[in-house]
């Protein structure tokens, strides 16, 4: 019986079953953006940005030497998502004409 | 031996009695019924206008348990699952169809949000070598939110210096996207199966949707 539970969770454990999952980082909590500027995250593993705007501007996601996506919308909320992880800064842009604050997170 | 009813009632009775309990028992269920219709009528659906989202074509896009350990495989993936903490507007894996675009240059795809927003996911291709990223918009979840749809807009990749990808998704109301680019210039673009794409070189300066018959 022992044996069984050791095969059945080696099996788990083999075929990425109990991988963990990734999680969330808020790198930037209502910060604040001139027009046109970046903010750049900590320089870390990971494989997905997100930026949220406040009000009306314009957000960007970026990963530094990677790309960098923007919004054309007023309000939408942006990423970019790598298939790996990179060693990286993630960072928010600010693409209105006016200062404006943003959240910014990674995914790891 | 045969027990006879203590007090035995006529037929007429007995029928009397039995049409009034019936009818004691359907008038509420009715009327229970009836309520019960009204207040749980079927809500009108969000994405009625984004019929992409019902395609049942193979989406093309590689859905992954886990980043760690992956490599390049000159292609774009996407997790299975939504992380942990990912915020309202994470495109769910299990919405996501592939959007049929004019640019061969591009791939994209629509979905709906974790927050109940419409999502467009678009990977430029990149040059071989080049981190195959997915860049993505999603809308908020209100009415007016879904019905401006969503655009992503991905620049600054490696070795195309000025090089802008926009791919949109709108609602069936909406015929065509007018660009007005950096040059000044507009462009206009079909949308099509609630879809449009452009390749520009140089940041476009506005985005108009056209509605149908406008």
């Amino acid at each position: 019986m022992r044996g069984k539970l050791t095969i059945a969770l080696a099996a788990l454990a083999c075929c990425g079953f109990g991988a963990a999952q990734a999680q969330a980082v808020e790198y930037a909590n209502h910060v604040e953006v001139g027009g046109g500027a970046n903010h750049f995250g900590p320089y870390v593993y990971f494989y997905a940005a997100e930026t949220y705007p406040y009000g009306t501007a314009l957000a960007c996601a970026g990963v530094r030497g990677v790309g960098l996506n923007c919004a054309v919308n007023s309000g939408e909320s942006v990423g970019i998502v790598l298939p790996y992880d990179v060693e990286a800064e993630p960072y928010i842009h600010n693409h209105s004409t006016w200062t404006s604050y943003f959240n910014g997170y990674y995914y790891k | 031996m045969h027990l006879a009813p203590r007090f035995p009632r006529p037929p007429a009775t007995r029928r009397a009695i039995l049409a009034l309990t019936l009818a004691a028992t359907a008038v509420p269920a009715s009327i229970v019924l009836l309520s019960a219709s009204g207040s749980t009528a079927t809500p009108s659906n969000p994405y009625a206008a984004y019929p992409a989202l019902q395609s049942t074509a193979p989406s093309e896009l590689e859905l992954v348990a886990s980043h760690e350990r992956a490599t390049n495989t000159g292609r774009p993936t996407w997790p299975l699952q939504a992380p942990q903490g990912a915020q309202s507007g994470w495109p769910l894996a299990e919405s996501i169809r592939k959007l049929d675009l004019a640019s061969p240059n591009m791939t994209a795809w629509i979905a709906r949000s974790l927050g109940g927003g419409v999502c467009v996911l678009l990977w430029a291709h990149q040059p071989s070598g080049a981190t195959p990223s997915i860049g993505y918009s999603c809308s908020q979840e209100s009415e007016a939110a879904l019905a401006s749809g969503a655009t992503a807009r991905v620049s600054e990749i490696p070795g195309e210096p000025g090089a802008v990808y926009l791919a949109g998704v709108v609602p069936s109301t909406v015929s065509a996207v007018a660009v007005r680019l950096a040059d000044g210039s507009t462009r206009t673009v079909a949308v099509t199966d609630n879809a449009w794409s452009l390749e520009a070189e140089g940041e476009p300066q506005s985005v108009q949707t056209i509605p149908a018959g406008g």
